[in-house]
């Protein structure tokens, strides 16, 4: 391929880091192994740039990535050590400062249930509901059936419209600490 | 009273777009009259926005970090291009990552430097020596408790070596590092240390010096 070419792919990967790290935060649950998994998953990318078919989208691929990766990092069993809590701390910033108090306590509800979900079924949740992504984009991206997807994607949905249906906060997180 | 399951299935794949245009149409039109229905497409609908507004795309405040990381993984893949196809064959990342910091030069540096990046100061070391090294360290660091040693022998080179991871502990933002000690029996005998970090795709080197200098 042609440096042309490569500077190409460059901008592009640049481009898509925010999305990247989006999954790779909701994946890991820690922004320190949120910004590991996205730089490995570029330094992974770009390693094998002569393996990647030309005609998939470059998203796609290194969503592909990290999940191996996040798969291959998981089995570290140092990393079961960790704490939840500690974890689920990471993601309460704010984008732009335009949600009002109410919807920011809904959001960093949210939040707080997805972090709480199966891994599996947060990697699907986020594909799906928040990247906007097939279920047969998933199944690809996850290396599982489509069936999986889709279960795994009502699992996570009944989860979090049993804690939402009532929009109190304080109901979520009365039953967080039963989980 | 909730939906069955199946109905529960085919609302979300509605929602999420999975229908075609004709199931969706006809799905519509046997809900006409369940609200429950309505309802849980509504409910379904409020979630898809929920969680997107909960899920930004983030920037990081290590963005510079990961452009540079980019950028150097480009830079190594022009280099590799250039090299004989041999060597980036013998060279699987992994065993890139270390190795090509451990063997050769005896070098200080602190940097958070990819020992890729290194490798091409150390062209000179032997490739195999280099390989069967990186993967004793990956696998000492991996496996052994420290204090037990790991040793190699490369009957093609007659080149030995010896890994022992000393000890292991915590960075103050969480990453699991191991210190350990390395010797190797080549055309001289040599001996470091080295503390290397655990990252997604496998150990990273840290820091490094030679015996005598700690």
């Amino acid at each position: 391929m042609s440096p042309a070419r490569d500077e190409l792919i460059r901008q592009q990967m640049v481009a898509l880091l925010p999305q990247l790290r989006r999954f790779a935060l909701v994946l890991t649950r820690s922004a320190a192994d949120a910004d590991d998994l996205v730089q490995a998953t570029c330094e992974r990318a770009i390693a094998r740039l002569d393996s990647w078919v030309n005609g998939t989208a470059l998203d796609r691929w290194l969503f592909k990535i990290a999940h191996n990766l996040h798969l291959n990092q998981r089995r570290d069993a140092a990393n079961r050590l960790r704490l939840l809590e500690e974890r689920g701390e990471e993601l309460t910033a704010l984008p732009d400062g335009a949600e009002d108090a109410e919807n920011w306590t809904m959001l960093q509800e949210v939040r707080r249930l997805v972090l709480l979900l199966p891994e599996e079924q947060r990697g699907a949740l986020m594909l799906v509901a928040v990247e906007g992504l097939s279920y047969r984009e998933a199944a690809d991206i996850l290396e599982v059936p489509i069936g999986t997807v889709t279960s795994r994607l009502a699992r996570a949905r009944d989860a979090l419209r049993a804690v939402l249906a009532t929009g109190r906060a304080s109901t979520g997180r009365a039953a967080l600490e039963e989980i | 009273m909730e939906p069955n399951e199946a109905l529960r299935l085919k609302l979300m794949r509605l929602v999420d777009g999975e229908l075609s245009a004709g199931e969706a149409a006809a799905l519509a039109l046997s809900c006409r009259d369940d609200p429950a229905a309505g309802a849980l497409i509504a409910s379904l609908q409020a979630e898809r926005a929920l969680l997107r507004a909960a899920f930004p795309p983030s920037e990081a405040p290590t963005t510079g970090r990961t452009l540079a990381a980019i950028d150097a993984a480009f830079a190594a893949r022009r280099r590799r291009r250039r090299l004989p196809r041999s060597w980036s064959a013998a060279m699987p990342l992994a065993a890139s990552l270390l190795t090509a910091a451990l063997v050769g030069t005896w070098a200080v540096w602190f940097a958070e430097e990819r020992a890729e990046a290194a490798a091409e100061r150390l062209l000179a070391a032997q490739a195999s020596d280099r390989a069967l090294a990186a993967a004793t360290v990956a696998r000492a660091l991996d496996t052994q408790v420290s204090g037990s040693t790991v040793t190699w022998r490369n009957p093609d080179s007659g080149s030995a070596g010896s890994v022992k991871p000393l000890r292991t502990f915590r960075t103050a933002d969480g990453r699991w590092c191991r210190e350990f000690e390395q010797r190797l029996e080549a055309a001289a005998d040599q001996q470091g240390r080295g503390i290397a970090c655990r990252g997604p795709s496998g150990w990273w080197l840290k820091l490094e010096r030679p015996a005598g200098e700690a």
